[in-house]
């Protein structure tokens, strides 16, 4: 076996020592204050709003595919970003009688939210009012065709607002601004810059970057996700240490003589 | 969520999906020939599960669009051009016969000439237009986002235009001002990116652990 394959499996290790590790310390009721995230309450206000107004909420996990196709970035992590928080917003349309619409630009993606829909549905004690055409295919490993597609729908269907969290890049101008002509509420998340930039002055709900990961959190006082954000949050913490130390030996190093890390 | 040690069938399907990932993993770090081989195997398979998704998404919205149309609804017209579209690409695709060395014989490629020509002549002008549109879309969300007064989309507005400015020619060509464009983009504009990108690659990282371990399982029904 290959060195990088050792370190990679001790990395492996430490990580899910972590992610157990926060686990037993949230269910032991340990769970430290966080900074709120503002366009999550958009969300949640919105679903109860749903369920009187009888107007549905669009939940999306963004032009994600499954996988990298030829040229294009690896999004599977943002996917399973959108469709943990797509769960979580499940179980809170189901258990408040709110309406949803879920769309997807990825075949896969669109079976795994079938389920995960359809699962928050039978959490809730509520699988006879979950619909499968609540769940839709819009386009397949087409970002620009998505996010028309969700431009249409603005135009066609009264929403009582729009989440949309996922892989996007420029493309989601087109969604985003006609969404905010029509002022319909979106909250927007994405980890790709350029879309980041967009999605500040088209709405002021976003999510940011790593945000997407964290919403689940957010949404649901359940020990997991707690446990996922807080392992999050530790793994974070131990690279910007690494960081300085490595700052702070760069910076010394030249003084007192000290070898150059390998890779410098 | 219920413990998968507590459910068999649950365990079974935890097990599959995380020593699949891991041997894909252990290959993608370089573990060696014997994992090489079973993770050219699993991705192979899931290429496979893959094209069987796209299949039936493809008969998802096949039969959602044809039922819009057989009850007329208001946008059953839009549902026929996408019907209408979607066997124009499959009948060129697959079905539509050329003419080859030894006679005439099906698409074998997505290159061959005539899904081509139908990409050529309907997509690529569409998708050109699309982003044509971006360009004054943008111009409006930055209109309504200096009309709407918030700080943070102001602030995005401000330092697009400065971007733009500083890269005209007459511009950069300055000395003081091409060095600080240079020094603002090596140093300020690379360590936001690094960060954004750390934060998110973080994030996948423990998604991606979270499934190997079996705490997330969108693909189980619990």
């Amino acid at each position: 076996m290959t060195l990088p394959a050792i370190f990679f499996i001790i990395i492996l290790v430490l990580v899910v020592a972590l992610i157990w590790l926060h686990y037993a310390r949230v269910q032991a009721g340990r769970v430290p204050e966080r900074r709120p995230l503002p366009a999550l309450e958009v969300l949640r206000a919105a679903l109860a709003r749903s369920a009187e107004t009888g107007r549905p909420v669009h939940l999306s996990p963004g032009a994600s595919t499954i996988g990298a196709g030829e040229g294009q970035r690896a999004s599977t992590a943002e996917l399973l970003a959108g469709l943990n928080i797509i769960g979580r917003a499940a179980e809170q349309a189901a258990a408040g009688g709110a309406s949803i619409v879920v769309s997807s630009a990825d075949a896969v993606a669109h079976l795994a939210l079938r389920g995960v829909v359809r699962q928050s549905y039978r959490s809730f004690g509520q699988e006879q009012s979950f619909d499968p055409r609540q769940i839709e295919l819009w386009a397949h490993g087409d970002a620009m065709a998505y996010t028309a597609a969700v431009a249409a729908i603005y135009a066609r269907t009264p929403l009582e607002a729009s989440l949309l969290a996922g892989a996007f890049a420029q493309e989601v101008l087109l969604t985003a601004e006609t969404g905010a002509e029509r002022m319909v509420p979106q909250v927007l998340g994405s980890t790709h810059p350029s879309a980041l930039s967009l999605m500040a002055i088209t709405t002021p709900h976003t999510l940011i970057g790593e945000e997407i990961y964290a919403a689940e959190a957010y949404l649901t006082p359940t020990a997991t996700p707690q446990a996922r954000l807080l392992t999050h949050d530790a793994l974070r913490t131990v690279v910007v240490w690494l960081m300085l130390i490595a700052f702070g030996y760069g910076f010394f190093r030249i003084a007192f003589g000290w070898p150059a890390l390998a890779g410098w | 969520m219920s413990s998968p040690l507590r459910n068999p069938r649950q365990l079974i399907t935890v097990l599959i999906a995380g020593v699949s990932g891991l041997v894909v993993l252990l290959d993608f770090v370089g573990a060696g020939p014997a994992v090489r081989v079973l993770a050219t195997v699993l991705v192979r398979w899931a290429a496979l599960i893959t094209a069987i998704a796209v299949v039936i998404g493809i008969f998802s919205v096949f039969r959602s669009h044809l039922q819009r149309i057989q009850m007329r609804a208001p946008e059953a017209g839009y549902s026929l051009v996408l019907l209408g579209g979607m066997m124009i690409v499959i009948v060129a695709g697959i079905l539509y016969p050329t003419r080859t060395a030894t006679g005439l014989a099906l698409p074998a490629t997505l290159a061959a000439i005539p899904i081509r020509t139908v990409f050529r002549l309907i997509y690529e002008p569409l998708a050109a237009s699309l982003l044509a549109l971006l360009t004054f879309f943008a111009l409006r969300a930055m209109l309504r986002a200096v009309r709407s007064g918030r700080a943070e989309a102001i602030f995005v507005v401000v330092v697009a235009l400065l971007a733009l400015i500083l890269q005209l020619p007459l511009l950069a060509v300055i000395p003081v001002i091409g060095q600080a464009v240079q020094w603002l983009n090596d140093y300020l504009v690379a360590a936001g990116a690094r960060g954004l990108l750390l934060g998110s690659a973080i994030g996948a990282l423990v998604a991606g652990i979270r499934l190997l371990i079996g705490f997330d399982m969108p693909y189980a029904d619990r």
